[in-house]
């Protein structure tokens, strides 16, 4: 900015932009990604491509590549096996559908949320928290455009 | 407190570190109305622009660890506007889909996706653009702010009727009762401390 008529004359046309509304308007988003950066403990997001998914508890922080079809539940024959007593024997599944990954949940008994809202089936955002009973599963998704 | 334009580190390398929250905090701030107010104009609604801002801020949680700012070799305006495009490209694709999986009528998948494409497949990022214009204008108004806070009221109401409102220096001053010599003088001092906030805030962010 050159000088002082200049700035006058972009403040007086930022006053009027549909910016100004949001300046202070609270936004929800900000507490999900400090969650994130929480849960994260100082880790790095995975850098690869593709769809990731954090699994964190007390004890564990493990990532899992999503690449086809997961299913997540108590019972050892699913694909990700998480051990809770609120987790049922098959509690949800992720299905890939046109680059975008899908969580459905057939009816568990506690039920799967996503942001804080009980869900059976919604498309997942890069970012997403997930709790299955007590244990919170972070979902992300990386695409080649992003990279530096 | 006058701050002086170099005395801050760069946001974009304090935010390197992901445990710097009072670095994400003023991050969040600044870069908030901006991604908002671009999905707004591109078309989508708050709950996709919410998604939109969230996954912009995850893809920047990956990315900024590596980013090395050097300036005059590319901007982070044209970076930032390419994640969010791609992440606006991303909500209109699940749009798209929920709106399928709900009604049957093909010409819903149609327009979600011709809309989304119509919009972005452009260059945005030029000097004039839609993006441009907005990165200007939200430096401006967060100069604004920081400003207001460290005025009084009434010198702050005085410069916004006046200068933003556009009211006459007359109007002003019948209605905050001071005097037009004081409607200047607050205007005056509100201007310079608006522009040496502006080149903080651009040696803060980058460009």
């Amino acid at each position: 900015m050159k000088n002082l008529d200049e700035l006058q004359q972009r403040l007086k046309e930022a006053y009027k932009s549909p910016i100004t509304p949001l300046l202070e308007k609270p936004c929800n988003v900000k507490s999900r990604i400090d969650l994130v950066r929480q849960a994260l403990d100082g880790k790095s997001l995975p850098s690869k491509i593709g769809a990731h998914l954090l699994i964190k508890t007390k004890a564990l922080h493990e990532w899992h590549s999503l690449t086809r079809t997961v299913t997540i539940g108590a019972d050892a024959t699913n694909d990700i096996v998480l051990n809770s007593t609120f987790v049922s024997r098959i509690h949800c599944r992720l299905d890939c559908i046109e680059g975008n990954w899908q969580l459905h949940d057939p009816g568990s008994r506690n039920g799967t949320y996503v942001n804080n809202i009980r869900k059976t089936n919604v498309l997942l955002a890069s970012g997403d928290l997930i709790m299955i009973g007590d244990i919170t599963l972070i979902f992300v998704d990386n695409t080649t455009s992003e990279r530096l | 407190m006058n701050r002086g334009p170099v005395t801050r580190p760069t946001l974009l390398e304090s935010v390197k570190d992901a445990n710097n929250n009072e670095a994400w905090d003023r991050f969040f701030e600044l870069y908030t109305p901006l991604v908002q107010a671009y999905s707004n104009s591109r078309g989508c609604n708050p709950e996709m622009a919410d998604e939109v801002l969230q996954e912009t801020m995850i893809s920047l949680l990956a990315e900024l660890p590596k980013f090395e700012y050097t300036p005059g070799r590319g901007r982070f305006r044209s970076y930032l506007l390419s994640i969010v495009n791609n992440r606006i490209r991303r909500a209109f694709q699940r749009q798209s889909i929920h709106q399928n999986r709900h009604n049957s009528l093909e010409a819903i998948e149609n327009t979600g996706k011709q809309h989304s494409i119509s919009l972005i497949d452009t260059k945005l990022d030029q000097p004039g653009s839609d993006w441009d214009k907005l990165w200007e204008n939200n430096i401006a108004l967060q100069a604004l702010i920081q400003v207001r806070a460290r005025v009084g009221q009434i010198a702050y109401r005085s410069f916004e009727l006046n200068v933003l409102e556009g009211w006459s220096v007359k109007t002003v001053a019948a209605e905050l009762s001071l005097s037009p010599n004081e409607i200047y003088q607050h205007k005056d001092r509100l201007k310079k401390m608006l522009r040496q906030e502006y080149q903080t805030l651009v040696l803060e962010i980058g460009e």
